[in-house]
């Protein structure tokens, strides 16, 4: 209960590092330092309206809370995976999309599995030759339990800090806060929960 | 719009209704977690199905593949007179708390009087179950009849067993099907096997099929008796819950589903009023809990899920109630003690990995009061 504030705290002051060090920043600044990726130092984003990247990720998934009822949840921490590609609409935004997957334990033993598929907007500033972004996710998942499914509405927000390495890669950690709605209808509502929960980890973004 | 137009909407219709299909919207994957006992990694009922258990002597007995007693706190195997630890228990019956008898495959029947030493008292390898009812003990044998790998022509004849001698077939009998239960109501005998329900004044029977206005039908699965003379309640293998008053009259209450097949029922005292717990199985893999009822109206009472009511019958608030993490209840066994007591549950669990094979919770006879620790792994 105690690691979500935390990591929180954390992401936060990472994207707060970013921001300051674009708004110290003038435009025209910026703009000359997206053509000029390779120069050590620089700031702003180096990537420009067109560019592409494609990342894939290896986590751990680590329940907070299921949101409803009355018990306590019975999840362990578990592994994870993710797949995304990015689009550039100008130097600091990208849209793309990712999907993921992550396997919890419950307290019995059995499996659930969660993979969500959604739409991202991505923001990107760069202290060369580090850069992060920050990402907010909206789409669906499924869910399986031994023989039981079910889908539900997603949402994500995301933030990840890289190094790049001069070659089009970029590697780092990233940490994804998720809501997972899991809602039931008609005479079934009562069944209705909300789990929260991170993927976080390593990740590798290529950029195309 | 040419054929490629119309493609590409009728795959999405087809993706979205596959999707759609893969939904079980009255199964509550996050509820059923929340409510998961805890699993095992050891123990004596690690991935192992106990059947039943039951009490004697002081001591507790569990039949899995074999019996294991309860002494001191701590499980162990029990030999049974000459056969050791490798045979085989098909049933385990307590018969006035003075003899505890086990079928053994193959063997016979076992007896004993400590629920230690055993003796064997009827050779006999065709039994197929044994029950005890109203400090009666009964016994079915299974008659090969027909083709040697066809069971739907063979025969089960019931056997009272009295002062060790087992007695010739019951009148009424030879059951088409396998026994599944029988019980007594305080002066009445009910037995099922296959689709019919039985009833007989005696236990010499004769034994016959009921033909009461509102009785059950369909292939039932259990059958159980209550603290009150007259009433009854027999599970069907699609989901269906019946409860019969003295006064002859049913009263029947159905799962959401008919893939819940109610493998266990048992009234237990609460402080103002009796439960009714119903366990249950599931035609797929995965499946398996139980609810607390009412047993008056078969109402669901305590709804582990949100904690409303909800009418069993018509509106299903939820799936069955708590889910013993997806494995089937083969029994419940209660132990009372003063106003509270400690209950048993016995699962389908072999090969399972995590799993338990019995669990316990205790209860102080109310109906929101089990215990905070929840369901724990014997």
């Amino acid at each position: 209960m105690y690691r979500l504030p935390a990591i929180l705290a954390f992401a936060l002051m990472g994207a707060a590092a970013l921001a300051a060090q674009d708004a110290q920043m003038p435009p025209d600044a910026a703009d000359a330092a997206a053509s000029e990726i390779s120069d050590k130092g620089m700031t702003g984003s180096p990537y420009k309206q067109g560019d592409q990247a494609i990342s894939l990720d290896a986590d751990a998934s680590v329940p907070i809370i299921i949101i409803g009822g009355t018990e306590t949840a019975g999840l362990s921490v578990g592994a994870g995976f993710g797949f995304s590609y990015r689009y550039f609409l100008d130097s600091a935004w990208s849209i793309g999309g990712s999907v993921s997957g992550a396997f919890n334990g419950t307290r019995s033993g059995r499996s659930l599995f969660i993979a969500p598929l959604a739409a991202e907007l991505s923001y990107w500033r760069a202290l060369v030759p580090f850069e992060g972004f920050a990402t907010f996710g909206l789409g669906s998942y499924i869910s399986r339990l031994a023989n039981y499914g079910m889908i539900g509405p997603y949402a994500s927000l995301g933030l990840a800090l890289l190094w790049q390495t001069g070659s089009g890669w970029s590697v780092g950690g990233k940490v994804t806060g998720q809501v997972i709605p899991e809602i039931h209808i008609s005479s079934y509502s009562g069944l209705t929960r909300t789990g929260l929960s991170l993927q976080t980890g390593f990740i590798a973004v290529y950029h195309l | 719009m040419n054929k490629r137009q119309y493609a590409v909407p009728l795959l999405g219709l087809v993706a979205a209704s596959l999707l759609a299909l893969a939904c079980n919207n009255d199964y509550g994957i996050y509820a059923s977690i929340q409510e998961e006992p805890a699993g095992a990694s050891s123990g004596p009922f690690y991935r192992s199905s106990v059947f039943e258990i039951t009490s004697f002597n002081l001591s507790l007995f569990a039949r899995r593949s074999t019996i294991a007693k309860m002494t001191g706190g701590s499980w162990s195997t029990l030999p049974v007179a000459d056969l050791g630890k490798d045979y085989s228990c098909i049933g385990l019956a307590n018969v006035a708390d003075t003899t505890l008898y086990a079928a053994i495959y193959g063997k016979g029947l076992y007896s004993s009087t400590d629920g230690s030493n055993w003796s064997c008292l009827v050779e006999d390898a065709s039994i197929d179950s044994i029950v005890a009812a109203n400090g009666k003990l009964f016994l079915s044998d299974h008659n090969e009849m027909g083709t040697p790998t066809v069971t739907t022509d063979d025969q089960w004849t019931l056997h009272a067993v009295t002062g060790g001698v087992k007695s010739a077939a019951l009148a009424g009998l030879p059951l088409g099907s396998p026994l599944a239960g029988l019980v007594h109501d305080g002066s009445v005998y009910w037995a099922i096997a296959g689709s019919t329900l039985y009833s007989a004044a005696s236990e010499a029977g004769p034994f016959t099929a009921c033909v009461e206005a509102g009785a059950p039908s369909g292939a039932f699965s259990c059958i159980s008796s209550s603290a009150t003379a007259g009433v009854i309640y027999v599970g069907g293998a699609t989901g269906t819950v019946y409860r019969r008053s003295g006064a002859a009259s049913w009263i029947s209450a159905t799962a959401s589903s008919s893939s819940y097949p109610v493998e266990a029922i048992r009234e237990i005292p609460g402080a103002t009023a009796s439960i009714l717990l119903v366990g249950f199985g599931s035609t797929t893999a995965g499946g398996g809990g139980y609810l607390e009822a009412n047993p008056l109206d078969l109402v669901i009472l305590k709804d582990r899920h949100t904690s409303t009511t909800a009418v069993y019958a018509t509106t299903p608030a939820t799936n069955y109630d708590t889910t013993m993490s997806g494995r089937p209840v083969n029994d419940f066994t209660y132990i009372q003690a003063g106003t509270g007591g400690k209950l048993y549950a016995s699962l389908a669990t072999a090969g399972i990995t995590g799993a338990s094979g019995l669990y316990s919770v205790e209860f102080d006879g109310t109906a929101s009061a089990w215990s905070s620790l929840g369901w724990q792994a014997q």
